[in-house]
Protein backbone atom coordinates (compact mmCIF):
# COMPACT_ATOMS: atom_id res chain seq x y z
CA UNK A 1 0.00 0.00 0.00
CA UNK A 2 2.90 2.33 0.69
CA UNK A 3 6.11 2.67 -0.23
CA UNK A 4 8.01 3.35 -3.71
CA UNK A 5 5.53 1.41 -6.59
CA UNK A 6 7.34 -0.21 -8.65
CA UNK A 7 6.87 1.14 -11.78
CA UNK A 8 8.50 3.89 -13.13
CA UNK A 9 5.37 5.12 -14.95
CA UNK A 10 2.94 5.28 -12.16
CA UNK A 11 5.64 6.81 -10.20
CA UNK A 12 6.85 9.76 -12.43
CA UNK A 13 2.39 9.79 -13.30
CA UNK A 14 1.62 10.41 -9.41
CA UNK A 15 4.37 12.47 -8.74
CA UNK A 16 3.34 15.19 -12.03
CA UNK A 17 -0.50 14.73 -11.11
CA UNK A 18 -0.34 15.29 -7.16
CA UNK A 19 0.49 19.25 -7.46
CA UNK A 20 -2.03 19.24 -9.85
CA UNK A 21 -4.93 17.66 -7.27
CA UNK A 22 -3.86 19.50 -4.86
CA UNK A 23 -4.03 23.00 -6.69
CA UNK A 24 -7.55 21.51 -7.94
CA UNK A 25 -8.58 20.82 -4.08
CA UNK A 26 -7.66 24.71 -3.27
CA UNK A 27 -9.64 25.79 -6.21
CA UNK A 28 -12.69 24.09 -4.97
CA UNK A 29 -11.93 25.56 -1.80
CA UNK A 30 -11.53 29.01 -2.64
CA UNK A 31 -14.22 29.25 -5.29
CA UNK A 32 -17.11 28.03 -3.03
CA UNK A 33 -19.09 30.80 -3.24
CA UNK A 34 -19.49 30.97 -6.99
CA UNK A 35 -19.79 27.59 -8.10
CA UNK A 36 -20.25 23.75 -6.71
CA UNK A 37 -17.54 22.86 -4.07
CA UNK A 38 -16.82 24.07 -0.62
CA UNK A 39 -14.76 23.00 2.41
CA UNK A 40 -16.01 19.31 1.98
CA UNK A 41 -15.10 18.14 -1.64
CA UNK A 42 -12.23 20.79 -1.33
CA UNK A 43 -10.84 19.23 1.71
CA UNK A 44 -10.80 15.50 0.25
CA UNK A 45 -9.20 16.70 -3.08
CA UNK A 46 -6.28 18.26 -1.00
CA UNK A 47 -6.22 14.82 1.05
CA UNK A 48 -5.67 13.11 -1.72
CA UNK A 49 -3.03 14.61 -3.19
CA UNK A 50 -1.11 14.01 0.31
CA UNK A 51 -2.27 10.30 -0.26
CA UNK A 52 -1.46 9.92 -3.99
CA UNK A 53 2.45 10.19 -3.28
CA UNK A 54 2.12 8.04 0.07
CA UNK A 55 0.93 5.06 -2.34
CA UNK A 56 3.15 5.40 -5.10
CA UNK A 57 6.47 7.54 -4.17
CA UNK A 58 9.71 6.04 -2.30
CA UNK A 59 8.97 6.66 1.81
CA UNK A 60 11.02 8.72 2.99
CA UNK A 61 9.72 11.44 -0.26
CA UNK A 62 6.51 11.20 0.51
CA UNK A 63 6.58 11.40 4.43
CA UNK A 64 9.15 14.55 4.16
CA UNK A 65 6.14 16.07 1.38
CA UNK A 66 3.42 15.72 4.18
CA UNK A 67 4.90 14.47 7.53
CA UNK A 68 2.93 12.09 9.64
CA UNK A 69 1.87 14.52 12.38
CA UNK A 70 -0.09 16.56 9.65
CA UNK A 71 -3.00 15.25 10.23
CA UNK A 72 -3.97 15.01 13.51
CA UNK A 73 -2.21 18.65 13.67
CA UNK A 74 -4.28 19.71 10.57
CA UNK A 75 -7.36 18.45 12.08
CA UNK A 76 -7.50 20.03 15.05
CA UNK A 77 -6.06 23.49 13.50
CA UNK A 78 -9.38 23.53 10.88
CA UNK A 79 -11.62 22.68 14.02
CA UNK A 80 -10.07 25.25 16.25
CA UNK A 81 -10.40 28.25 13.82
CA UNK A 82 -14.15 26.93 12.73
CA UNK A 83 -14.51 27.38 16.93
CA UNK A 84 -12.88 31.01 16.66
CA UNK A 85 -14.66 31.96 13.62
CA UNK A 86 -17.74 31.09 15.76
CA UNK A 87 -17.09 32.92 18.75
CA UNK A 88 -15.78 36.22 17.44
CA UNK A 89 -18.99 37.41 17.34
CA UNK A 90 -19.69 36.23 20.67
CA UNK A 91 -17.14 37.58 22.29
CA UNK A 92 -18.43 41.25 20.53
CA UNK A 93 -21.88 40.21 21.68
CA UNK A 94 -23.86 39.38 18.78
CA UNK A 95 -25.12 35.38 18.61
CA UNK A 96 -22.91 32.65 17.65
CA UNK A 97 -21.42 32.08 14.20
CA UNK A 98 -23.27 35.63 13.49
CA UNK A 99 -20.46 37.36 11.28
CA UNK A 100 -22.29 39.99 10.46
CA UNK A 101 -21.94 41.79 14.30
CA UNK A 102 -18.64 42.05 13.74
CA UNK A 103 -18.09 45.68 12.06
CA UNK A 104 -14.96 46.82 10.40
CA UNK A 105 -14.93 50.29 9.14
CA UNK A 106 -15.97 50.94 5.30
CA UNK A 107 -16.78 47.08 4.75
CA UNK A 108 -20.33 46.32 4.49
CA UNK A 109 -22.65 43.81 6.52
CA UNK A 110 -22.86 41.72 3.64
CA UNK A 111 -18.91 41.25 2.36
CA UNK A 112 -18.05 40.70 6.32
CA UNK A 113 -20.73 37.53 5.76
CA UNK A 114 -18.97 37.03 2.89
CA UNK A 115 -15.83 36.87 4.35
CA UNK A 116 -16.71 34.66 7.25
CA UNK A 117 -18.50 32.35 4.56
CA UNK A 118 -14.62 31.62 3.32
CA UNK A 119 -13.03 31.55 6.65
CA UNK A 120 -15.17 28.60 7.59
CA UNK A 121 -15.01 27.14 4.38
CA UNK A 122 -10.72 27.11 4.88
CA UNK A 123 -11.50 26.05 8.29
CA UNK A 124 -13.94 22.90 7.06
CA UNK A 125 -11.60 22.16 4.17
CA UNK A 126 -8.54 21.95 6.61
CA UNK A 127 -10.12 19.67 9.45
CA UNK A 128 -11.51 17.30 6.82
CA UNK A 129 -7.94 17.41 4.96
CA UNK A 130 -6.57 16.27 9.01
CA UNK A 131 -9.33 13.68 9.12
CA UNK A 132 -9.13 11.58 6.15
CA UNK A 133 -4.86 11.79 6.46
CA UNK A 134 -5.15 10.92 10.10
CA UNK A 135 -7.36 7.62 9.07
CA UNK A 136 -5.16 6.81 5.93
CA UNK A 137 -2.07 7.12 8.35
CA UNK A 138 -3.72 5.41 11.07
CA UNK A 139 -4.38 2.01 8.60
CA UNK A 140 -1.38 1.84 6.95
CA UNK A 141 0.73 2.02 10.60
CA UNK A 142 2.49 5.20 9.72
CA UNK A 143 1.04 7.22 12.32
CA UNK A 144 2.73 8.41 15.07
CA UNK A 145 0.49 10.72 16.61
CA UNK B 1 -32.83 15.17 -16.41
CA UNK B 2 -33.51 12.52 -18.78
CA UNK B 3 -36.29 9.87 -18.03
CA UNK B 4 -34.47 6.81 -19.87
CA UNK B 5 -30.90 7.73 -18.45
CA UNK B 6 -32.72 7.95 -14.87
CA UNK B 7 -33.69 4.17 -15.10
CA UNK B 8 -30.40 3.20 -16.87
CA UNK B 9 -28.61 4.64 -13.40
CA UNK B 10 -31.48 3.22 -10.80
CA UNK B 11 -30.87 -0.45 -12.22
CA UNK B 12 -26.66 -0.38 -12.52
CA UNK B 13 -26.67 1.31 -8.90
CA UNK B 14 -28.65 -2.12 -7.48
CA UNK B 15 -26.72 -4.25 -9.45
CA UNK B 16 -23.87 -3.07 -8.43
CA UNK B 17 -25.31 -2.67 -4.62
CA UNK B 18 -26.80 -6.43 -4.69
CA UNK B 19 -23.18 -7.97 -6.51
CA UNK B 20 -21.11 -5.82 -3.68
CA UNK B 21 -23.28 -7.95 -1.11
CA UNK B 22 -22.75 -11.20 -2.56
CA UNK B 23 -19.23 -11.41 -3.73
CA UNK B 24 -17.11 -13.19 -1.52
CA UNK B 25 -13.83 -11.56 -2.73
CA UNK B 26 -13.85 -8.02 -0.40
CA UNK B 27 -11.56 -5.81 -3.01
CA UNK B 28 -13.92 -7.09 -5.68
CA UNK B 29 -16.80 -5.59 -3.27
CA UNK B 30 -14.17 -2.46 -3.18
CA UNK B 31 -14.60 -2.15 -6.28
CA UNK B 32 -18.11 -2.19 -6.89
CA UNK B 33 -19.17 0.20 -4.04
CA UNK B 34 -16.40 2.57 -5.80
CA UNK B 35 -18.53 1.98 -9.27
CA UNK B 36 -21.66 2.82 -7.35
CA UNK B 37 -20.60 6.41 -5.57
CA UNK B 38 -19.46 7.34 -9.07
CA UNK B 39 -23.29 5.87 -10.63
CA UNK B 40 -24.38 7.97 -7.70
CA UNK B 41 -22.63 11.63 -8.05
CA UNK B 42 -24.07 11.12 -11.63
CA UNK B 43 -26.85 10.63 -10.76
CA UNK B 44 -26.78 13.75 -8.38
CA UNK B 45 -25.28 15.80 -11.24
CA UNK B 46 -28.40 15.03 -13.15
CA UNK B 47 -30.97 16.02 -10.84
CA UNK B 48 -28.67 19.56 -10.87
CA UNK B 49 -27.14 18.76 -7.10
CA UNK B 50 -23.20 19.61 -8.51
CA UNK B 51 -22.77 20.17 -4.72
CA UNK B 52 -23.56 16.81 -3.60
CA UNK B 53 -22.14 14.97 -6.99
CA UNK B 54 -18.77 16.51 -6.47
CA UNK B 55 -18.48 15.63 -2.75
CA UNK B 56 -19.90 11.87 -3.72
CA UNK B 57 -17.47 11.49 -6.67
CA UNK B 58 -13.99 12.91 -4.46
CA UNK B 59 -14.96 10.76 -1.19
CA UNK B 60 -17.14 7.58 -2.26
CA UNK B 61 -15.48 6.97 -5.84
CA UNK B 62 -12.26 8.01 -4.49
CA UNK B 63 -11.23 8.10 -0.75
CA UNK B 64 -13.15 5.62 0.20
CA UNK B 65 -12.36 2.86 -1.84
CA UNK B 66 -7.97 3.76 -1.09
CA UNK B 67 -8.99 3.32 2.74
CA UNK B 68 -11.13 0.27 2.65
CA UNK B 69 -8.26 -1.20 0.66
CA UNK B 70 -5.88 -0.42 3.13
CA UNK B 71 -8.38 -1.63 5.92
CA UNK B 72 -8.74 -5.41 3.93
CA UNK B 73 -4.83 -5.45 3.68
CA UNK B 74 -4.80 -4.86 7.13
CA UNK B 75 -7.28 -7.59 7.78
CA UNK B 76 -8.20 -10.07 5.56
CA UNK B 77 -9.84 -10.47 1.43
CA UNK B 78 -12.24 -13.17 2.15
CA UNK B 79 -15.49 -12.59 3.39
CA UNK B 80 -16.97 -15.61 5.19
CA UNK B 81 -20.89 -16.45 4.85
CA UNK B 82 -22.76 -16.33 8.21
CA UNK B 83 -24.65 -20.00 8.42
CA UNK B 84 -28.10 -19.20 9.59
CA UNK B 85 -30.52 -19.70 6.96
CA UNK B 86 -33.74 -18.94 9.05
CA UNK B 87 -32.30 -15.14 10.28
CA UNK B 88 -31.60 -14.78 6.64
CA UNK B 89 -35.27 -15.59 5.52
CA UNK B 90 -36.07 -13.58 8.11
CA UNK B 91 -33.50 -10.22 7.04
CA UNK B 92 -35.06 -11.15 3.35
CA UNK B 93 -38.43 -10.55 4.78
CA UNK B 94 -37.76 -7.28 6.61
CA UNK B 95 -35.67 -5.91 3.82
CA UNK B 96 -39.09 -6.63 1.76
CA UNK B 97 -41.07 -5.39 4.32
CA UNK B 98 -39.02 -2.00 3.98
CA UNK B 99 -38.64 -1.75 0.44
CA UNK B 100 -42.74 -1.95 -0.08
CA UNK B 101 -43.10 0.67 2.86
CA UNK B 102 -40.25 2.80 0.99
CA UNK B 103 -41.91 2.44 -2.20
CA UNK B 104 -45.84 3.35 -0.26
CA UNK B 105 -44.57 6.10 0.94
CA UNK B 106 -42.89 7.57 -2.09
CA UNK B 107 -46.43 7.80 -4.23
CA UNK B 108 -47.27 10.05 -2.05
CA UNK B 109 -44.28 12.28 -2.35
CA UNK B 110 -44.73 15.72 -4.58
CA UNK B 111 -43.17 15.92 -7.78
CA UNK B 112 -39.62 17.04 -7.98
CA UNK B 113 -39.20 20.70 -8.63
CA UNK B 114 -42.68 20.88 -7.61
CA UNK B 115 -43.06 24.47 -6.37
CA UNK B 116 -46.07 24.11 -4.44
CA UNK B 117 -43.95 21.06 -2.12
CA UNK B 118 -43.50 21.88 1.43
CA UNK B 119 -39.36 22.21 1.10
CA UNK B 120 -39.73 25.27 -1.29
CA UNK B 121 -42.79 27.02 0.63
CA UNK B 122 -41.30 27.59 3.78
CA UNK B 123 -37.88 29.55 5.34
CA UNK B 124 -35.74 28.03 2.28
CA UNK B 125 -37.58 30.76 0.27
CA UNK B 126 -36.22 33.29 2.09
CA UNK B 127 -32.43 31.57 1.85
CA UNK B 128 -32.65 31.53 -1.94
CA UNK B 129 -34.21 34.97 -2.77
CA UNK B 130 -31.77 36.98 0.16
CA UNK B 131 -28.27 35.38 -0.63
CA UNK B 132 -27.17 37.07 -2.83
CA UNK B 133 -27.73 40.31 -1.20
CA UNK B 134 -27.03 38.95 2.65
CA UNK B 135 -24.04 37.44 1.95
CA UNK B 136 -23.02 38.54 -1.62
CA UNK B 137 -22.77 34.53 -2.53
CA UNK B 138 -24.41 33.63 -5.81
CA UNK B 139 -23.77 29.72 -4.83
CA UNK B 140 -26.87 29.21 -1.92
CA UNK B 141 -25.59 25.76 -1.17
CA UNK B 142 -22.30 27.61 -0.30
CA UNK B 143 -24.64 30.40 1.99
CA UNK B 144 -26.61 27.60 3.58
CA UNK B 145 -23.57 25.59 4.89
CA UNK B 146 -21.48 28.20 5.66
CA UNK B 147 -23.86 31.01 6.94
CA UNK B 148 -27.46 30.54 7.71
CA UNK B 149 -27.34 26.63 9.22
CA UNK B 150 -23.22 27.49 9.99
CA UNK B 151 -24.13 25.65 13.48
CA UNK B 152 -25.08 22.53 11.19
CA UNK B 153 -21.61 22.65 9.86
CA UNK B 154 -19.54 23.15 12.99
CA UNK B 155 -21.44 19.84 14.23
CA UNK B 156 -20.65 17.81 10.71
CA UNK B 157 -16.95 18.74 10.77
CA UNK B 158 -16.27 18.37 14.68
CA UNK B 159 -18.29 14.63 13.87
CA UNK B 160 -16.10 13.97 11.19
CA UNK B 161 -12.91 14.97 12.90
CA UNK B 162 -14.30 12.89 16.13
CA UNK B 163 -14.75 9.75 13.88
CA UNK B 164 -11.30 10.20 12.75
CA UNK B 165 -9.88 10.52 16.50
CA UNK B 166 -11.90 7.03 17.06
CA UNK B 167 -10.87 5.38 14.55
CA UNK B 168 -6.98 6.34 15.26
CA UNK B 169 -7.17 5.78 18.51
CA UNK B 170 -9.00 1.95 18.14
CA UNK B 171 -6.33 0.86 15.08
CA UNK B 172 -3.39 3.16 16.66
CA UNK B 173 -0.22 0.70 17.50
CA UNK B 174 1.96 1.63 19.56
CA UNK B 175 5.60 0.10 20.20
CA UNK B 176 4.41 -1.28 23.90
CA UNK B 177 1.32 -2.87 22.07
CA UNK B 178 3.70 -5.24 20.00
CA UNK B 179 6.39 -5.80 22.57
CA UNK B 180 2.94 -7.37 24.88
CA UNK B 181 2.44 -9.54 21.38
CA UNK B 182 5.40 -11.02 20.81
CA UNK B 183 5.80 -11.65 24.28
CA UNK B 184 2.32 -13.31 24.15
CA UNK B 185 2.64 -15.16 20.85
CA UNK B 186 5.71 -16.52 22.54
CA UNK B 187 4.07 -17.86 25.64
CA UNK B 188 1.82 -19.70 23.12
CA UNK B 189 4.23 -21.34 21.03
CA UNK B 190 6.15 -22.61 24.59
CA UNK B 191 2.15 -23.50 25.98
CA UNK B 192 1.65 -25.65 22.96
CA UNK B 193 5.40 -27.44 23.42
CA UNK B 194 4.38 -27.94 27.01
CA UNK B 195 1.43 -29.58 26.10
CA UNK B 196 2.38 -31.81 23.15
CA UNK B 197 5.19 -32.95 25.64
CA UNK B 198 2.48 -34.34 27.85
CA UNK B 199 0.27 -35.61 25.63
CA UNK B 200 -2.55 -35.73 22.84
CA UNK B 201 -5.14 -36.43 25.09
CA UNK B 202 -4.03 -33.88 27.78
CA UNK B 203 -3.67 -31.00 24.93
CA UNK B 204 -7.17 -31.45 23.29
CA UNK B 205 -8.60 -31.33 26.97
CA UNK B 206 -6.76 -28.16 27.39
CA UNK B 207 -7.61 -26.87 24.03
CA UNK B 208 -11.66 -26.98 24.89
CA UNK B 209 -11.07 -25.58 28.25
CA UNK B 210 -9.57 -22.28 26.84
CA UNK B 211 -12.16 -19.51 26.39
CA UNK C 1 -19.88 23.50 -37.66
CA UNK C 2 -21.77 21.55 -35.78
CA UNK C 3 -21.80 19.12 -38.27
CA UNK C 4 -18.42 18.57 -37.67
CA UNK C 5 -18.81 18.07 -33.71
CA UNK C 6 -21.84 15.53 -34.40
CA UNK C 7 -19.55 13.50 -37.15
CA UNK C 8 -16.25 13.50 -34.38
CA UNK C 9 -18.43 12.82 -31.59
CA UNK C 10 -20.50 9.71 -33.20
CA UNK C 11 -17.61 8.51 -34.05
CA UNK C 12 -15.41 9.05 -30.59
CA UNK C 13 -18.81 6.97 -29.28
CA UNK C 14 -18.64 4.17 -32.00
CA UNK C 15 -15.15 3.77 -30.68
CA UNK C 16 -16.10 3.83 -26.76
CA UNK C 17 -18.76 1.24 -27.74
CA UNK C 18 -16.40 -0.78 -29.50
CA UNK C 19 -13.99 -0.76 -26.67
CA UNK C 20 -17.24 -1.96 -24.13
CA UNK C 21 -17.69 -4.91 -26.38
CA UNK C 22 -13.93 -5.62 -26.28
CA UNK C 23 -14.09 -5.80 -22.75
CA UNK C 24 -17.32 -7.87 -23.07
CA UNK C 25 -16.23 -10.18 -25.53
CA UNK C 26 -12.34 -10.56 -25.31
CA UNK C 27 -10.81 -13.55 -22.99
CA UNK C 28 -9.10 -12.32 -20.54
CA UNK C 29 -7.35 -9.09 -18.72
CA UNK C 30 -4.73 -8.32 -21.14
CA UNK C 31 -6.32 -8.32 -24.15
CA UNK C 32 -9.18 -6.47 -22.31
CA UNK C 33 -6.95 -4.11 -20.68
CA UNK C 34 -6.20 -3.28 -24.26
CA UNK C 35 -9.63 -2.56 -25.44
CA UNK C 36 -9.87 -0.57 -22.73
CA UNK C 37 -6.70 1.57 -23.13
CA UNK C 38 -5.94 2.19 -26.65
CA UNK C 39 -9.40 2.82 -28.01
CA UNK C 40 -10.90 4.10 -25.23
CA UNK C 41 -8.86 6.89 -24.80
CA UNK C 42 -9.24 7.49 -28.71
CA UNK C 43 -12.92 7.62 -28.41
CA UNK C 44 -12.64 10.09 -25.48
CA UNK C 45 -9.96 12.59 -27.55
CA UNK C 46 -12.29 12.48 -30.00
CA UNK C 47 -15.37 13.32 -28.20
CA UNK C 48 -13.48 16.14 -26.81
CA UNK C 49 -12.62 17.66 -30.52
CA UNK C 50 -16.46 17.50 -31.17
CA UNK C 51 -17.18 19.39 -27.83
CA UNK C 52 -14.83 22.29 -29.01
CA UNK C 53 -16.56 22.74 -32.50
CA UNK C 54 -20.25 23.41 -30.68
CA UNK C 55 -21.56 27.19 -30.63
CA UNK C 56 -21.47 27.10 -26.93
CA UNK C 57 -17.98 26.42 -25.59
CA UNK C 58 -16.42 29.92 -25.80
CA UNK C 59 -12.54 30.33 -25.07
CA UNK C 60 -12.93 29.81 -21.03
CA UNK C 61 -14.96 26.46 -21.39
CA UNK C 62 -12.50 25.65 -23.99
CA UNK C 63 -9.53 25.62 -21.48
CA UNK C 64 -11.37 23.59 -19.01
CA UNK C 65 -11.87 21.11 -21.69
CA UNK C 66 -8.32 20.61 -22.05
CA UNK C 67 -7.28 20.74 -18.76
CA UNK C 68 -9.98 17.50 -18.13
CA UNK C 69 -9.03 16.15 -21.52
CA UNK C 70 -5.00 16.21 -20.18
CA UNK C 71 -5.47 15.24 -17.13
CA UNK C 72 -7.50 11.94 -18.79
CA UNK C 73 -5.19 11.65 -21.82
CA UNK C 74 -2.32 11.09 -18.77
CA UNK C 75 -3.96 9.04 -15.84
CA UNK C 76 -6.58 6.63 -18.10
CA UNK C 77 -3.17 4.94 -19.90
CA UNK C 78 -1.52 4.89 -15.99
CA UNK C 79 -4.10 3.21 -14.39
CA UNK C 80 -4.54 0.23 -17.46
CA UNK C 81 -0.94 0.05 -17.26
CA UNK C 82 -0.85 -0.32 -13.41
CA UNK C 83 -3.34 -2.67 -13.36
CA UNK C 84 -2.30 -5.04 -16.29
CA UNK C 85 1.20 -4.82 -14.79
CA UNK C 86 -0.71 -5.85 -10.69
CA UNK C 87 -2.22 -8.98 -13.46
CA UNK C 88 1.10 -9.85 -14.43
CA UNK C 89 2.94 -10.05 -10.64
CA UNK C 90 -0.13 -12.19 -9.59
CA UNK C 91 0.89 -14.40 -12.38
CA UNK C 92 -1.63 -14.45 -14.50
CA UNK C 93 -1.05 -16.18 -17.91
CA UNK C 94 -1.42 -14.37 -20.85
CA UNK C 95 -4.19 -16.00 -23.53
CA UNK C 96 -2.93 -18.48 -26.40
CA UNK C 97 -4.68 -19.52 -29.39
CA UNK C 98 -5.91 -22.88 -27.68
CA UNK C 99 -3.99 -25.68 -29.47
CA UNK C 100 -5.65 -27.95 -32.23
CA UNK C 101 -4.92 -31.31 -32.66
CA UNK C 102 -3.56 -31.18 -36.23
CA UNK C 103 -2.43 -28.43 -36.39
CA UNK C 104 1.24 -27.05 -37.27
CA UNK C 105 2.78 -25.53 -34.43
CA UNK C 106 2.79 -21.79 -34.40
CA UNK C 107 1.57 -21.50 -38.15
CA UNK C 108 -0.14 -17.83 -36.62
Amino acid sequence: MIGAYPSVVVRVVSALLSPFILLFGLYIIAHGHYGPGGGFAGGVFVAAAVILPRMTLDEELAYRLAPPWLGPAAGGIGMLLFLAVATVPLALGGDFLDYAMVEIAGVAASRIRYLGILVVEIAVGIAVFGSVVLIFDVLTGKSDA
Amino acid sequence: MIVALDIAIFVIMLLTAALALRVKDLLTAVALLAGYSLVASVLFIGVAALDVGLVEAALGAGITGVLFIAAILLTTRRSVARERPKQQALTMVLIAGFFGLMVFASTDLPDRGDPEAPAQTGVSTVYVSQSLADTETPNVVTSLLADYRSQDTLGETLVILTAALAAALVLMRRPEDDAVEDERAKAAVEDERATDAVGGERATDAGEEQP
Amino acid sequence: MIVVSYVLMSFGLVLIAISTLGLLVLPEIYTRAHAVAKSETLGLLLVFIGLYFRPEIDLAAAGRLTLILIIALIANPTAVHALVRAARRAGIEPWKVPHKPGAEEESW
